[in-house]
């Protein structure tokens, strides 16, 4: 189909079930869009698992473009009618102006009472207007239960759904019937798919000979089996967990293995593959993950406690890491769970993955974040083994929980505008709450209570605009693909966002932490206890962004700093930490979330939001970027490795739901001492170290990138919560990584 | 009990085993050339063009910055070491360091020129769980021209040391045009067959780093525009101090 026509039918689709229940609309709008969007079997690819962006599309995140649930990409709708001058051109201009109005991005944006919108006054633009605060449209941290979809199959999963419905039907349950046999029509568009591929394959098997004909026959009888049956070997195993995830518009792919690792061990033990072919498989599943560039996405979770089967998983997860070493892509965001009392090849084999500058796999500390999720998700230990992090690094429980990330706060906007009285200098707008002027705090006390409430007010406004947005999309599309592979919703009868899951949680990622900390430090060292410089005199050197004001800004610079493991600091950091968490944790009751929670995750957001913040006290220049995540300012971790590290662990970490890590080491430090280097890591997380996301380098390299990017493109570089190829970073962000100690 | 250090350096991995905590204590006897912490010559706090170099501390304040990282040590077999200048220069405030820090029960190193007192040495030994002990120019004549001493002293504390049951391991700064010559290495070879306790033998190779120090100290550098040696030319220096019975 062309993009003409597949837009005319989606949208036709879309109009024609104004009438109907969201369920047949999403049915109706699917049926169209999955034809469309997947793409052909590569040549090289052992699996079917190509798609592309639509035009126009429902997904609870679009693939690369913008928006939530029903979206368009303005770009691809202006490039179609300038190619298409006709009367082709002018119907595409008229769609485009149904899709402006109709978009579910703009539908909760008219959904917000006066006093979010009047908080919120943009949306999610943080990278190119002036604002404390910003929401996010999107569903993500889509986990699903790659354990059931296994163990039944299409046909066995269709099977539990009918034996549902036909309860519901008995019980006059009409809402759980409307959901639940739209469910069963999504599953089978999704095996209509399945069959499809397994034409082509079939086609493409009898065109070929010798190994590619292997190839697309061991394809087509895949695909053929898994469109109804249960998979039973790992080729099937893998060519449905994945496959449903695409369609299911997921982006991470769950404990792989744990859900693979049987398959693996089965397969191997029959004789049905050998190992070198299992590896064939990851290294195919791997690049076609890396195809899809989600960029954010593509989580691989590998390790951990609460698998059903250790060994076997193990197994699996060797070879992950070994796909990882020979794949060097930006994804998948492989992870690593790691636990005291691990598999030692596992854990040894990680590192040499990093020792290779990979950033994969990621390391999560168990010991730590697994108690740390159950304080603060308020769920069982034993839930709590469940967490997985998605996309950045955000924490959700396997299948059971939602917490999009739907909220952006800059803390040190904040900051700079509660100093201001409520005022934003950049934009010359009033901003915030109006608390007074830093000299009208006569005590740091009393100005820290006023930034507090400032915070607060902008917390409570995030929070309730997440609800409000899970509202507005559930009435837009009930995602019942997800929702049939989610706890509780198929029992209920009821989608995912509307009551079907047991914890629909929510966000919010918090930038500015660490410089904020740092600011305030510095106000309550130099301008309340030792009164060396003047509130007036502070606020009017950032202003002038220390332009003359030089010496200010030495003093400023000189103060301690977090990252350093000076207690003083890191203690206000601790504590301000404590109460922004605390804070968003709080927001729960109010909003009917199960939990809402402060995710210190990081993208390139820190940067990006930077160049929208004044000069800040702690001695920053304006418009430079922040801190990453909770991690030192750029150049100001001065005491070494494990000064660092120990200002780290003084963070709280079981009132937020994740905090990435991201450190730099040197080749020689990984690579010829491994000992040190191992034991450094060791202690961080006996210390109570959550993650580590580490950047291996030889001194120099980025520097180089920089001047000479033709010799550099394979660099990968860990940003914040992704990785990327250094040299195709804008020059802002490259110079935020280049700014980290590199240890 | 006080004393006077120009640097604490935490995490440091290539002055004895481990992850370590190094305490440099100003004040040396020697003044080396090449020396890449000319801020130690001197044993008291000094100030150069209005920046100080050196400061006052107590014993108790070093070790308690220390044991910061003690769970780092115990996972690695780390601890602390005492460097300089020449620690044995500040000999009270050396020892109390040590007591302190055994006290804590942190492993120990000092390392040392060689050039002090005999029994300074052996009564800092005994406290001390590691001596490194530098050694760097085997000749008397050539080791006086370069460092202002020669090394006949040094050469007996490190018999001195040996025979009191130290644990030692000799480390060896190798300085191209100075020392890089075979006849050094075989006297390094020598010396590890005639104490064939010691622990081991490192190559230092020389490097740059210093330079900037000695310009902002208001001192020639005699070293000036010498590259630091590349990895081909290091590790050919270790396979010549390499004996068949001990590894490095």
């Amino acid at each position: 189909m062309q993009p003409y026509e597949y837009i005319k039918s989606f949208t036709d689709a879309y109009r024609n079930a104004e009438d109907l229940s969201a369920a047949e609309r999403e049915y109706r709008c699917l049926a169209v869009q999955f034809p469309y969007v997947f793409d052909p079997i590569g040549d090289d690819d052992l699996f079917a698992g190509k798609l592309k962006a639509p035009e126009v599309g429902l997904w609870p995140e679009p693939l690369g473009g913008r928006g939530v649930c029903f979206h368009y990409d303005e770009k691809k709708f202006l490039r179609l009618i300038e190619e298409n001058a006709d009367g082709k051109g002018r119907e595409l201009q008229a769609i485009l102006s149904f899709w402006e109005k109709e978009n579910t991005r703009k539908k909760i944006r008219e959904a917000y009472p006066a006093d979010i919108a009047g908080a919120l006054p943009y949306d999610d633009v943080y990278y190119k207007e002036s604002c404390v605060a910003f929401p996010l449209y999107r569903v993500v941290g889509i986990y699903l239960d790659y354990e059931k979809l296994l163990a039944n199959g299409i046909g066995g999963l269709d099977g539990v759904i009918a034996g549902r419905l036909a309860k519901a039907e008995t019980d006059g349950d009409s809402g759980a019937v409307l959901t639940l046999s739209f469910m069963r029509k999504e599953l089978a568009l999704f095996a209509e798919v399945c069959e499809r591929y397994a034409s082509q394959a079939e086609s493409m098997a009898a065109r070929a000979a010798g190994k590619r004909k292997k190839k697309w026959e061991r394809l087509a009888r895949t695909l053929r089996k898994i469109s109804s049956g249960k998979p039973e070997t790992l080729h099937e195993a893998m060519q449905l967990s994945s496959r449903y995830t695409l369609a299911a518009g997921s982006y991470n792919y769950g404990r792989m293995d744990d859900y693979l690792g049987g398959f693996l061990a089965r397969d191997l033990e029959s004789g049905v593959i050998s190992k070198d072919e299992a590896s064939e498989y990851i290294r195919s599943l791997w690049r076609l993950i890396a195809y899809r560039d989600s960029v954010f996405h593509g989580r691989v979770i590998i390790g951990g406690k609460g698998r059903r089967n250790e060994k076997t998983a193990d197994a699996f997860a060797l070879l992950a890491i070994e796909a990882s070493k020979t794949v060097a892509e930006t994804e998948p965001q492989l992870t690593l769970r790691v636990y005291e009392g691990m598999n030692e090849a596992v854990a040894e084999a990680a590192l040499d993955c990093i020792a290779l500058g990979r950033t994969y796999p990621m390391l999560l500390n168990d010991d730590v974040n697994i108690p740390a999720v159950a304080n603060a998700f308020r769920v069982s230990e034993e839930l709590a083994r469940e967490y997985l992090p998605f996309g950045c690094g955000e924490y959700v429980l396997n299948h059971q929980s939602l917490g999009s990330p739907n909220g952006i706060i800059n803390l040190l906007k904040a900051l700079e505008v509660t100093i201001r009285n409520g005022f934003d200098a950049l934009s010359g707008k009033k901003m915030g709450l109006a608390l007074g002027r830093l000299e009208d705090f006569p005590t740091f006390e009393s100005f820290y209570e006023a930034y507090k409430k400032q915070i607060g007010y902008y917390m409570e406004i995030l929070a309730r605009q997440e609800a409000l947005e899970y509202e507005v999309v559930a009435k837009q599309a009930p995602f019942l693909l997800i929702s049939a592979l989610f706890d509780d919703c198929i029992e209920r009868g009821v989608p995912v966002l509307s009551g079907g899951i047991r914890y629909l949680g929510g966000t919010v990622e918090t930038y500015g932490n660490v410089n904020s900390a740092n600011s305030l430090f510095a106000i309550k060292s130099l301008v309340y206890d030792k009164k060396v410089i003047s509130p007036e005199e502070l606020v009017k050197a950032l202003d002038a962004n220390f332009e003359g004001y030089e010496a200010l800004r030495q003093k400023l610079l000189a103060a301690p700093k977090y990252g350093n493991d000076i207690d003083e600091v890191d203690g206000l950091a601790a504590d301000f930490h404590q109460f922004v968490c605390e804070k968003a944790r709080a927001q729960n009751e109010a909003t009917g979330l199960h939990s809402y929670l402060v995710v210190v995750i990081n993208n390139q957001a820190n940067t990006q939001v930077g160049a929208y913040t004044l000069a800040s006290a702690d001695g920053r220049g304006a418009y430079d970027a922040l801190a990453n995540a909770n991690s030192p300012a750029g150049g100001t971790d001065t005491q070494g490795a494990t000064a660092m590290l120990n200002s780290l662990v003084k963070m709280d970490p079981s009132i937020h739901a994740g905090s990435v890590q991201n450190m730099k080491f040197s080749k020689t430090l990984v690579t010829e001492h491994r000992d040190l280097f191992r034991a450094l890591l060791r202690t961080y997380f006996k210390q109570g170290g959550t993650q580590a996301m580490i950047n291996v380098f030889n001194r120099g390299d980025l520097e180089n990138a920089m001047r000479e990017p033709e010799k550099y493109g394979n660099l990968i570089v860990r940003v914040g919560g992704f990785s990327a190829r250094f040299v195709t970073l804008p020059k802002d962000v490259q110079t935020e990584i280049l700014s980290r100690t590199l240890y | 009990m006080k004393g006077i250090l120009f640097n604490l350096q935490r995490f440091s991995i290539h002055d004895g085993p481990g992850i370590r905590t190094v305490a440099f204590l100003k004040g040396c006897p020697l003044r080396c050339g090449w020396c890449h912490n000319p801020e130690s010559f001197k044993r008291g706090v000094q100030s150069v063009n209005g920046k100080t170099f050196g400061y006052e501390i107590s014993a108790g304040e070093v070790v308690a910055e220390a044991l910061r990282d003690k769970a780092y040590y115990e996972e690695s077999g780390g601890g602390v070491t005492f460097s300089g200048g020449e620690p044995a220069l500040q000999k009270d405030f050396l020892l109390s360091l040590l007591t302190l820090a055994k006290e804590n029960n942190l492993h120990t190193c000092v390392e040392t020129c060689g050039f002090a007192e005999t029994e300074a040495l052996l009564e800092i030994s005994r406290q001390t769980d590691l001596i490194l002990f530098d050694y760097k120019i085997s000749d008397p004549e050539t080791h006086k021209r370069h460092t202002g001493q020669p090394n006949g002293l040094i050469l007996r504390n490190l018999k001195a040391l040996y025979e009191s049951g130290s644990k030692i391991i000799l480390r060896c700064p190798v300085i191209p045009g100075v020392n890089d010559h075979d006849g050094h290495f075989s006297a390094v070879k020598n010396l590890r067959r005639q104490y064939p306790g010691m622990l081991g033998a490192e190559i230092m190779p020389y490097h740059n780093m210093g330079e900037s120090k000695w310009k902002e100290l208001g001192l020639d550098y005699g070293f000036a525009g010498l590259k630091n040696p590349d990895e081909k030319t290091v590790n050919e220096w270790k396979e010549k101090v390499k004996t068949r019975d001990a590894a490095l």
